[in-house]
């Protein structure tokens, strides 16, 4: 088992690697058709200072050739300093942004996935009487409210009305209930329908009724044969999912004030801190990539077909 | 109840319509002209849903933060179908190498945040369009930027439908008689796979207008003198604990409308599936 994973992740490492490249060229690239440069600040430097300062970066250099420094410090493990703070490396502020952004993340995660699941179980239970279609309705509610509605609606609520909840950092446990709530409520209920109309389907299949015919018990039937079945699309769902709880964090981290990834980014973006904007698109394509080999991994391990062509 | 609420919804997207396109022909001066007597009132029966910070009517500002937010939804679902049908139809047609080439390149998208993609896209794009007029440099840079993140699953299912239907023997046959590659993609496969990839550009809507609001929100979007709803959302959130009718109802305006497309899509989709389901 262990082989096939390191196989797995070499051959996606040799895959990607390449691509991870030409992702960082591609944000260079496009980093410097925006207008401005990193010493553009509001209150001017002094000339003589800028000149020093563009000649220390080698930013009059041509684009192909700065182009060509970046991808070779990159190759040998220097992500560079950050121009807009240049005593810190991109990576060290990387990592001080990472803890949060990341259990963030996988919170939500876990919310959305042991959310989903008991829904969809209850849905199931209770598959054509009021409860489902109750549950229906209640997801496409749930699948419609943006974190942009939810975020700000929740902290008025809870924050403000009621007082109840911190609306701001994550510092203690119930600090997160709000923003897991309003980054995680979405994610849910995709999950949930999924795994829904996965289940109804294999709840109707051959299979089960020959297993039942055996006299394997219900509780068989559900975890062994109709659940390992569901996980397929669930799964392969799953690593669409982690982009896109990355994606939205980024609101998230605003709406809470969490010093995290997405925040950094939306800094460094106006500040055009070059180095910093290409190694950020450079760490969440890692990121994705990393997430979406294990989930790629998990599939293989839920589903025998997909082991052999592995 | 779900008879209900797909009347509500079908009601509530005709009522939007209709307001927004009636405030391309007559809107009241109260949506632009600034009056200091009616700053941040609370909703009355003048003003339903009150008055914002310079004392213009919110609910006329929602409507016409509505045009922006819609056009800008609308277009860029268009585009970003467009391009991935044609990317998806490329890809499955001429299979083998240059369609693995075309797949990674789609999972290359993939692999990157949304985000990260539109900001820098929006943002160079802004400086580079041809354009005089600035609002339209942002209204364009952001469709494309928008449509840039948004083709892949449709490419996706393109190509997936095309390779099915080109093993067909009215596919076969149309090749046999000469037919070019373009015509029978477009006038032999595209009639069959219509229906499914409608409903899929369809869905692209909702996300669209989130994301355009999301966008204005995070402040890379639309600017402030131009209304659309993430912009009117952003204000209201900056005087959340005093004023929460600045950012309630626009919210608010902008979850019904999502709500709706996602009522009505699921609707259309489950017809569709028991027609495909009667056929067979």
């Amino acid at each position: 088992m262990i082989q096939i994973f390191f196989k797995f992740i070499l051959k996606k490492v040799f895959e990607l690697g390449g691509s991870l490249l030409l992702l960082a060229s591609f944000c260079f690239l496009l980093l410097k058709l925006l207008p401005g440069g990193p010493f553009d600040e509001e209150v001017s430097l002094n000339p003589l200072v800028k000149e020093n300062m563009i000649q220390h970066w080698g930013l009059q250099e041509s684009t192909i050739s700065q182009l060509g420094h970046y991808l070779i410090s990159l190759l040998k493990g220097d992500w560079g300093l950050s121009m807009a703070s240049p005593d810190q490396t991109v990576l060290a502020i990387i990592y001080r942004g990472l803890s949060h952004t990341l259990s963030l993340s996988l919170v939500t995660l876990l919310f959305a996935v042991l959310g989903a699941f008991g829904i969809a179980f209850l849905a199931v239970f209770y598959r054509d009487k009021w409860v489902e279609v109750f549950i229906d309705q209640v997801l496409i509610c749930l699948l419609s409210l943006p974190s942009l509605f939810l975020g700000p609606v929740l902290i008025y609520i809870f924050g403000f009305y009621f007082n109840l909840l911190p609306v701001a950092f994550l510092n203690s446990p119930s600090h997160y209930i709000l923003p897991v709530a309003s980054l995680g409520l979405r994610p849910l209920s995709l999950l949930a329908r999924i795994l829904k109309s996965s289940l109804l389907e294999n709840l109707n299949a051959d299979y089960v009724r020959t297993a039942q015919a055996k006299g394997v018990g219900n509780f068989k039937i559900l975890s062994r044969h109709v659940l390992r079945n569901s996980m397929i699309p669930f799964l392969s769902y799953s690593g669409m999912l982690i982009a896109f709880l990355l994606s939205g964090s980024f609101l998230v981290e605003m709406l809470f004030a969490i010093p995290g990834l997405g925040s950094q980014f939306i800094t460094s973006i106006s500040d055009r801190d070059y180095t910093m904007v290409v190694g950020l698109a450079l760490f969440y394509g890692i990121l994705l990539i990393v997430m979406n080999a294990l989930m790629d991994f998990g599939i293989t391990m839920v589903d025998p077909r997909m082991r052999e062509k592995a | 109840m779900k008879k209900f609420f797909l009347k509500l919804a079908i009601a509530f997207l005709w009522l939007l319509f209709a307001l927004i396109g009636l405030s391309y022909f007559w809107l009241p001066s109260g949506a632009v002209i600034q009056n200091i007597d009616f700053v941040l009132m609370k909703p009355s029966w003048a003003h339903i849903f009150g008055t914002d910070v310079l004392g213009r009517d919110l609910f006329l500002r929602v409507l016409v933060g509505g045009r922006i937010s819609l056009w800008i939804g609308l277009f860029s679902a268009l585009l970003s179908s467009l391009f991935g049908f044609t990317y998806g139809a490329f890809s499955g047609w001429y299979e083998g190498r240059a369609d693995k080439i075309l797949m990674r390149g789609c999972e290359l998208f993939m692999a990157v945040p949304s985000f990260v993609l539109v900001a820098v896209l929006c943002l160079s794009l802004e400086s580079l369009l041809p354009f005089e007029n600035p609002d339209v440099r942002t209204f364009v840079g952001l469709c494309f930027g928008i449509s840039a993140t948004h083709w892949m699953s449709l490419a996706r299912v393109t190509r997936g439908l095309v390779l099915e239907y080109k093993r067909r023997p009215f596919v076969e046959a149309a090749i046999a008689l000469g037919g070019t590659r373009g015509h029978i993609v477009l006038h032999h496969i595209l009639p069959n796979i219509k229906k499914t990839l409608l409903i899929l550009v369809a869905l692209q809507i909702p996300t669209t207008i989130l994301y355009e609001s999301f966008m204005s929100f995070v402040g890379l979007g639309v600017h402030p003198p131009f209304a659309s709803w993430g912009i009117l959302i952003r204000d209201g959130w900056r005087s959340l604990s005093s004023f929460p009718h600045l950012l309630l109802f626009p919210s608010l305006v902008l979850f019904l409308t999502v709500w709706s497309f996602h009522i009505v899509l699921d609707w259309v989709g489950g017809r569709a599936d028991q027609r495909a389901n009667q056929k067979i």
